[in-house]
């Protein structure tokens, strides 16, 4: 308990938690222990922390676990490309692909609905996937303080007329850029959710179909049995992602308040 | 043909030695780049990379820590740019409160080994506690506390000395404790009084040492 006694404490009584020392040296920190009431308090601590620490380390998805096979799986076929283009099967995917390469540049298509928009993509993967929150809140101004800062765009988090209660903000990341996702749950079934995915998407067009609603223009798309409602606001793009009918998509949408 | 048996046989060995320690480098990744994304592009570069580097791994070595060296000099080259700190809005804010770390100081609520401060936290206190710490704090933290590298392991994963690793895992941990106290307190766990009992004003020096970190890093 002396001061010589406070100096050796935090590094050394650490390290000897941490596992540093030889049989021998833990020994005589054990025997210092049995004596010092202090010391031995300081190590119970660190044993402690270090106990909540480990505690907190998380175990990866399971399909991530095929996703990393599968990446490797891929880097180990050396003959990849040599090999596909030795399939006859394959010279007549190329020809298409080159055919349809032209029929394109000549003005084959008005939109380029073809092009799998990783919003669409990305935003049903992430509504899907119901991730934990970063942040829970049911207040919108909370929840966009928080998100301030953290994004390299501004966002309004809308609020909606149709009893759709905020469940709280996390980050992710659409195609690289920064992205926010927003989860609703409505009232209707047993709080049905809602993702709302706010991204800052430089791609000109949105997906699906245009419609006008509440002075606003939105697009209206489908992906693996979820109706997508897309708008931009202030140039930032806004998709309602759910599993509700197309209708009640658009009553929420109109029922949106951006300010 | 024989080439791609060569190759299939090596990924092979590659999974059985390296997948064991997936969930320790997401783990690992997921606390260096906060987000699920970003910590499974991560983690999938750094195993796509050690087995483009597999033949460099000495057999018989520390698999885990040639990982770890890998999954940490890919997120400084590739991923440190692409997520924005969060820590220095959030830290600011903070600096204004209490500047109480926690000390040894045997006090009455922790004489029962089973009352320790620690045991009673919340998980998501610690993950966000361990969020705000400055990179190079954090990453020493990370190799250390959730995945019980020896300094010497962290050392050689970070390319630094020892004692660099010493001091920035005692600042670090001493940075974190902090925030968990301040969590604690916020989210009911302990009393305001309690984490006085707990806590000890720093020295001013070291105070201010810490806002100039984090206002570099």
């Amino acid at each position: 308990m002396t001061h010589e006694c406070r100096k050796l404490e935090e590094t050394f009584l650490h390290a000897y938690v941490d596992g540093e020392f030889s049989p021998e040296e833990s020994g005589e920190v054990k025997a210092h222990l049995a004596e010092c009431p202090m010391c031995a308090h300081a190590v119970r601590l660190h044993q402690s922390y270090k106990a909540a620490m480990l505690r907190a380390n998380a175990t990866a998805p399971h399909p991530f676990y095929d996703d990393v096979r599968e990446g490797l799986m891929h880097e180990a076929d050396p003959g990849r490309w040599a090999r596909a283009f030795q399939r006859p099967s394959a010279i007549a995917v190329a020809a298409a692909c080159a055919g349809a390469a032209l029929w394109f540049l000549a003005g084959g298509l008005s939109h380029p609905i073809f092009s799998t928009h990783s919003l669409i993509e990305d935003g049903v993967a992430l509504h899907a996937r119901a991730l934990p929150l970063d942040y829970p809140s049911s207040d919108p101004r909370s929840a966009q303080q928080w998100l301030e800062g953290k994004l390299d765009f501004g966002v309004h988090l809308p609020r909606f007329a149709q009893g759709a209660r905020l469940q709280g903000v996390r980050l992710s990341n659409v195609n690289r850029r920064q992205a926010a996702v927003v989860t609703y749950s409505l009232p209707q079934g047993d709080g049905r959710r809602v993702s709302l995915l706010i991204v800052d998407d430089p791609e000109p067009h949105l997906p699906g179909a245009a419609r006008r609603i509440a002075d606003r223009e939105v697009w209206l798309s489908r992906a693996r049995g979820f109706n997508i409602a897309s708008w931009r606001n202030d140039e930032i793009v806004y998709s309602l992602i759910s599993d509700l009918d197309e209708q009640d998509v658009l009553a929420l949408v109109q029922s949106a308040e951006m300010r | 043909m024989l080439d791609f048996k060569h190759t299939d046989r090596t990924r092979r060995e590659f999974e059985s030695l390296s997948l064991d320690h997936l969930d320790a480098l997401y783990s690992a990744g997921l606390r260096l780049t906060k987000n699920e994304r970003d910590a499974e592009d991560l983690v999938q570069d750094t195993f796509l990379r050690a087995f483009r580097f597999f033949d460099k791994f000495e057999r018989g070595t520390n698999m885990k820590a040639w990982l770890f060296k890998i999954l940490t000099n890919t997120f400084i080259n590739k991923y440190r740019r692409r997520v924005k700190e969060r820590t220095v809005v959030e830290g600011a804010a903070r600096e204004a409160g209490n500047e109480r770390f926690v000390t040894r100081e045997p006090t009455e609520s922790s004489a029962d080994p089973e009352q320790y401060f620690f045991d009673k936290l919340l998980s998501d206190d610690v993950i966000r506690s361990i969020d705000q710490l400055p990179i190079d704090f954090r990453l020493v933290v990370i190799l250390a506390d959730l995945q019980e590298f020896s300094y010497k392991e962290i050392a050689e994963i970070l390319d630094c000395p020892v004692g660099t690793v010493m001091s920035r895992l005692y600042r670090g941990r001493k940075l974190l404790q902090k925030n968990l106290l301040e969590y604690a307190v916020a989210s009911g766990v302990l009393h305001g009084k309690q984490a006085l009992e707990l806590g000890a004003v720093v020295e001013e020096e070291e105070a201010v040492e810490v806002l100039e970190f984090k206002r570099r890093a």
